[in-house]
């Protein structure tokens, strides 16, 4: 029940940081570009980071729970006292100038990007990753920045599809594409590096709940990377000619890409809450 | 941005060269070994760890009696846990503790021990914690 309840609380810890955070990288890069669709991301980055200060809370609640349930002080100085509390206070330090910025204008975007960046390096402390050194932490910390922009990203080209047409959409969509190809690879060989440093191959690891859980969240994400290579090759060139109708096409499979990340992410929060690379 | 992204790429990869090592905190043994069955009580309780962990609670359960506290030290991260004088009673006493994993998970174990006035000290020749992982 507790650990249903951690998972849960992970997974909205990963939905608000993914989106807050991701819709403040996402702005800031696209720009003006996104012209009226820019309208939108104020109210990702809020929605997204007021998410991540409760589930962020929600958690260091859980973790006492499930560490016997006592306020005492050898279980608050451990849960606040270590990696645990230091990524809370990023997430929280981060939440907060997110929220603060939200809406700002002119130079409101460098504290959004700082907000966002303290979010996710709260992934760098804490962890599976973060437990074996600094340098498997940053990858961790990598492997979330770029699934952070790539979401944000999509949930901005989503109401684009329906808000631009003709030449600011093939634009907007020749930018993100541009920048996802780059974001993507790194999103890609990070996972791959996490496994590297995760996964003891001289166990069988494919048949521990680990292998098995991780085996699920792979094979979703290569269906996410499979549509959004689709998107690319066959329907972002057909945007420049045949405007409206690809536009429609392109927002429904933006749509599924962005439920098929949520299911990623969903695996992830079961295979990081349930789990452990080492039993 | 895609030239910094490039780079971003190739940076990880040289980083990841220097990479593994295992990440789990779990129980390397404790002392007295779970199981073991003493003629009195043991002057105190060691909890190793393979890794860091943070040790959360010590409470032990005797029979006809209510759970009750163990003071343990010390506070904070460490491999060894050390709880002084455990005054255990005789009979069947149940030893459980939780901790804080390196990685920030919640793990658990008990550590069985016997008091039996009179008794030659025993200890299992394989350790058999009943520890959990999450
Ligand atoms: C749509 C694609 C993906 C999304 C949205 C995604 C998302 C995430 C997130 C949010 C985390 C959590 C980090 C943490 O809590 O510390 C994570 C961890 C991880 N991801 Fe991904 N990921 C994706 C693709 C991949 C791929 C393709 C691989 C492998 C090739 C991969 C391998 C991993 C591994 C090994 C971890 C570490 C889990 C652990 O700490 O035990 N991911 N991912
Ligand atoms: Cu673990």
């Amino acid at each position: 029940m507790l650990e249903a309840l951690a998972a849960f609380a992970k997974l909205m810890l990963y939905a608000g940081a993914l989106s807050g955070a991701g819709a403040a990288f996402a702005w800031a890069s696209l720009g003006q570009r996104l012209g009226p669709v820019g309208k939108f991301a104020p109210h990702i980055v809020a929605s997204g980071a007021g998410l991540t200060l409760l589930a962020s809370f929600a958690t260091i609640l859980i973790l006492i729970q499930r560490l016997g349930g006592e306020f005492s002080p050898p279980t608050i100085s451990a849960v606040i006292g270590g990696p645990t509390g230091f990524a809370a206070g990023l997430q929280l330090a981060g939440a907060i100038l997110l929220l603060a910025f939200a809406r700002g204008q002119g130079w409101a975007w460098i504290a959004r990007v700082t907000g966002g960046g303290l979010v996710v390096a709260s992934f760098a402390v804490n962890g599976h990753a973060a437990a074996v050194d600094l340098v498997s932490g940053i990858v961790a910390c990598v492997h979330v920045l770029a699934t952070a922009w790539w979401l944000g990203a999509l949930l901005l080209l989503r109401p684009a599809c329906r808000q631009l047409t003709g030449a600011a959409l093939d634009q907007l969509v020749h930018a993100f594409s541009r920048i996802a190809s780059a974001v993507i690879t790194n999103l890609l060989l990070a996972g791959v590096l996490l496994i590297l440093t995760l996964v003891d191959f001289s166990h069988t690891p494919w048949l521990s709940p680990y292998g098995q859980t991780l085996a699920i969240k792979v094979s979703l994400a290569t269906l996410v990377l499979g549509l959004a290579l689709y998107n690319k090759v066959r329907l972002a060139p057909r945007l420049a000619d045949d405007g409206g109708a690809a536009a429609i096409t392109l927002r429904r499979s933006i749509t599924a890409e962005i439920g098929l990340i949520a299911a990623v992410v969903s695996a992830t929060s079961f295979l990081t809450t349930y789990t452990s690379p080492h039993t | 941005m895609k030239r910094f992204l490039t780079s971003l790429s190739l940076g990880l990869a040289l980083a990841a060269m220097s990479a593994p090592a295992l990440a789990h905190s779990t129980v390397k043994g404790t002392v007295p070994v779970s199981g073991s069955i003493l003629p009195g009580s043991p002057p105190e309780i060691v909890i190793n760890f393979n890794q860091e962990a943070r040790l959360t609670s010590l409470v032990v359960a005797e029979p006809g009696k209510p759970e009750r506290k163990l003071d343990f030290m010390p506070g904070g991260a460490s491999t060894s846990f050390m709880a002084h004088d455990p005054k255990l009673s005789i009979g069947r006493n149940e030893i459980k503790w939780k901790a804080l994993s390196k990685d920030g998970h919640p793990i658990e174990g008990t550590i069985i021990i016997v008091i039996k006035p009179g008794a030659t000290p025993t200890t299992p020749p394989v350790q058999h914690e009943e520890h959990k992982d999450h």
